[in-house]
């Protein structure tokens, strides 16, 4: 990390490799699209290079990341350019997708989470993809802790409600 | 239920690499970034301008505060000598008056 903060491009692209799943997961996840995921992956690893100087530790690094790129996301997910242009029914899976037992559960909860409101796929990808405690995304995003666990919570009950009503559908479709 | 849905979102959620070749390209394309510790002589330029534009100006006005004060102060003076020309005039009239003697300009002894 001193090299790279030294300005040693090679070394910073060794941090790269070493983050990048992070920070392409959660963008793709946040807006179930590979080609904006991989831009603001870019930009925040060039934002990173410019404000490398002021990281602390490799734990500051990983917060510093995941921040930046929740904040990045939720932003592109809220300009008006990006909703007319975000159709979730034409954006393919990327290719190292988990297999599940049920071929059908595994694509809808995707497309469920992208559909959930910023506030909450932000803390849902966060618990889950991140592996994170509510008390860590509450640190992270600056909330409350209560504010994390409803939204958890509430997430957690629309993802399970739409999710039945949609598997039922596909049944009833294929039988 | 919920250990269930939880279980699928770890795995719908899981990391994900980008395309190959992300970092390279990353590295490839990095921005120029200000040397650590290395000032930055055009702000410090543009903080100095900024200072001595803000001392002539204040210089300035107290010069013409001043200048104005000076302006009263010499009015006052003007009027006071005027004043008290016009009242020792009075009193060089009144004295003449009631001692024509002293028209002649002689004193009393000299009388």
């Amino acid at each position: 990390m001193r090299r790279a903060v030294a300005g040693d491009k090679s070394a910073f692209a060794g941090i790269v490799r070493e983050h990048q799943s992070l920070v392409f997961s959660v963008a793709y996840h946040f807006l179930r699209n590979g080609e904006l995921a991989e831009d603001i992956a870019q930009e925040i690893f060039f934002d990173l290079y410019r404000s490398l100087p002021s990281i602390k530790s490799p734990l500051h690094l990983m917060a510093w990341l995941r921040r930046t790129t929740i904040n990045r996301c939720i932003d592109q997910s809220r300009s008006s350019a990006y909703r007319n242009e975000m159709q979730l029914d034409s954006l393919a899976e990327p290719a190292c997708m988990h297999q599940f037992a049920d071929p059908l559960a595994g694509d809808m909860l995707r497309r469920q989470v992208a559909a959930l409101s910023e506030s909450y796929r932000a803390v849902v990808i966060l618990r889950y993809g991140e592996d994170l405690e509510p008390q860590e995304i509450a640190k992270l995003l600056n909330l409350p802790l209560n504010t994390v666990k409803s939204r958890l919570h509430r997430a957690l009950q629309t993802l399970r409600t739409k999710l039945e009503r949609g598997l039922e559908r596909k049944r009833r479709q294929t039988a | 239920m919920n250990d269930h849905l939880e279980n699928e979102l770890r795995a719908a959620l899981a990391r994900i690499q980008p395309p190959e070749g992300f970092a390279d390209r990353v590295a490839a394309n990095l921005p120029e970034r200000p040397r650590p510790g290395r000032p930055r002589y055009s702000l410090l330029a543009a903080a100095a301008a900024i200072f001595a534009l803000l001392f002539v100006m204040r210089f300035e006005q107290v010069r013409q505060e001043r200048q104005k004060h000076a302006e009263v102060v010499r009015q006052q003076l003007a009027f006071a000598l005027r004043f008290t020309a016009e009242k020792l005039s009075v009193i060089d009239a009144r004295l003449r008056r009631s001692a024509p003697e002293l028209q002649m300009g002689k004193t009393k002894e000299e009388l």
